[in-house]
């Protein structure tokens, strides 16, 4: 359980957070979402005290993160995959970390395992690629063996095999009873990951609920979607009753809301028009995205001829290592 | 405290250029030492007992330590620069929350590792140097400058580590630490008139463990010694206030 109340953080006049207050529950993996600069980076760290927020405040299982004495116990984190030495091996960096909480050094052998890192253990991270990166971070998180587990962009630099890897492994622990939070930019991932959908821009939630009552709020009005070769008739039609017809890019393709399929259908039946498709439109989690952050996003590429006049201190907080 | 010790030593340890650096340092240290009691060999040998006793037949061969611990002062500072370099200090700080067991544990490893690299660079310093220079100190002065190069090098670590948590950036720590040691200190203690406060300064005050001759005006090697433990004091604290406060 990750219990954030009216967290607010400046930084440099910017207000990072602004009054932010959510609660991430076990059992489920909440997708933490927002566009690039909505504070999402700035959450976790102040989640885990690594920073100081201005006002308001972020507990773990009841209590600020500084006060549990074997934190990885409790909050496995990753944060940013290059944050290790080049030099240092996947095996010493575990087990310095291991060495802080008294962890048998079996756990480390163990967890390299489970992120699939056994046969790079000893090698320098130097030569790794961000996935490699990015699992050893997984290892790290894991390492604890916490009932909470908060997760920054995990699944970048992962191959196709190690996104669907990441994604059995993010439900796994979600369904053991821990508490996952999970930030991504990958929409179509996040749908078929997470249960549970938080959305910050500008330092505020934007959204906080069930994937599923998401995603078709943003379905309303439901719309249909119909390719038939009497289009412009069977548009006439399904206007009289009161639909509002769009006509698609395709030849014959267009989108009616204000009508079900079924209605639709059995207009076109009673006319002998034929209908080779008749599909309600699902919208996807992007969208319902992509809706909710439309005015809130804090970094939008501009027009070229708009760049002279912008200029942004578009610099992430986080992930700016030289 | 003793598991928070270990850690940061696996960290210490896993790195290669810790081995690399201690090695150069410690080959700095007793070359240049035997060089000098090499050349000035001869001269020593021929001299009295009180122009030989001004010589300094103990101090002589540690002269390569102030080359030698240049070394020592580049892996202090990257033990605790590389961790704000990589972002590591938020592995570290996730890890342990508590800021000043955390410092207390990184700055003990430094001055530990110190202490063995200056024990063991002084003692084989002091036996080839004293072997090119063709006269065996006594016992007794020639503990007492081993375990000063010994202490010296402790401080000396612990200062730089604790330098470099208020810079967060190896860089600038070695941009300020370099020079001073070893430009500023050199011109202050060649010019007559500011002798007084050059030696005052880390390497002159701590450097005077190592040594049993005393000009006029040179601090006794026990008064050297707790300058050298005060601008290490002053560190510590400072890197101890300023870690509370930083935002990782």
């Amino acid at each position: 359980m990750i219990e954030v109340r009216e967290l607010v953080k400046t930084y440099a006049g910017r207000r990072v957070l602004d009054g932010l207050s959510f609660t991430a529950g076990p059992g489920r993996v909440t997708a933490f979402l927002g566009p690039n600069g909505a504070g999402k980076s700035t959450t976790l760290r102040m989640i885990l005290g690594l920073g100081t927020p201005d006002a308001g405040s972020a507990r773990v299982r009841g209590v600020p993160y500084a006060e549990l004495r074997a934190p990885l116990h409790t909050v496995g984190a990753l944060l940013d995959a290059s944050a290790c030495h080049p030099a240092r091996s996947p095996r010493a960096h575990l087990s310095w970390l291991a060495r802080t909480h008294r962890i048998d050094p079996a756990r480390v052998n163990r967890v390299l395992a489970l992120v699939g890192l056994e046969s790079a253990a000893r090698r320098p991270v130097r030569g790794f690629s961000l996935g490699m990166r990015q699992r050893l971070g997984i290892a790290v998180a894991l390492l604890g063996d916490p009932e909470i587990l908060l997760l920054d962009e995990p699944m970048n630099g992962l191959d196709p095999e190690g996104i669907q890897w990441l994604r059995g492994l993010l439900r796994a622990l979600a369904d053991e009873g821990r508490t996952v939070l999970v930030s991504s930019h990958l929409m179509q991932e996040m749908a078929v990951t997470a249960d549970h959908v938080l959305v910050i821009g500008r330092g505020r939630v934007l959204a906080d609920g069930a994937l599923t009552s998401l995603v078709s709020a943003a379905a309303d009005p439901p719309a249909v979607r119909i390719v038939t070769p009497r289009l412009e008739p069977l548009a006439h039609a399904l206007r009289e009753k009161g639909a509002e017809v769009t006509y698609g890019d395709g030849p014959g393709e267009a989108t009616v809301t204000g009508l079900t399929g079924a209605h639709i259908g059995d207009i076109a039946a009673r006319h002998g028009w034929s209908v080779h498709e008749l599909t309600p439109v699902r919208p996807s989690l992007e969208e319902a995205y992509l809706r909710l952050t439309a005015t809130a996003a804090e970094y939008r590429a501009t027009a070229p001829e708009a760049l002279a006049a912008h200029h942004g201190d578009a610099r992430k907080e986080t992930a700016c290592h030289a | 405290m003793r598991d928070l010790l270990a850690a940061e030593w696996i960290k210490l340890r896993t790195v290669r250029s810790t081995w690399v650096l201690l090695a150069v340092g410690c080959t700095l240290t007793v070359a240049v030492g035997v060089l000098f009691c090499a050349l000035i060999g001869p001269e020593f040998r021929a001299a009295d007992p009180v122009r030989q006793r001004e010589l300094d037949p103990v101090g002589l061969p540690f002269t390569g330590l102030q080359i030698g611990q240049v070394p020592l002062v580049v892996l202090a500072v990257l033990a605790v620069g590389n961790e704000y370099g990589t972002g590591m200090i938020r592995t570290t700080l996730a890890a342990v929350p508590r800021r000043g067991r955390l410092l207390a544990a990184k700055l003990a490893l430094l001055g530990l590792t110190g202490l063995g690299w200056g024990l063991l660079s002084g003692a084989a310093a002091l036996a080839a140097g004293s072997g090119a220079l063709g006269a065996a100190p006594p016992a007794g002065e020639a503990l007492r400058a081993v375990g000063g190069a010994g202490l010296y090098a402790a401080l000396l670590a612990v200062l730089a580590g604790a330098f470099t948590v208020l810079t967060r950036r190896s860089l600038t720590a070695l941009g300020v630490l370099l020079p001073l040691l070893f430009v500023v200190s050199g011109i202050l203690a060649a010019t007559p008139r500011l002798r007084s406060l050059a030696r005052l300064l880390p390497d002159r005050a701590g450097l005077r463990l190592t040594q049993t001759h005393q000009d006029v005006g040179d601090l006794s090697p026990l008064a050297g010694g707790g300058v050298m433990l005060l601008w290490a004091v002053a560190a510590i604290v400072a890197a101890r206030t300023a870690l509370r406060r930083q935002e990782v």
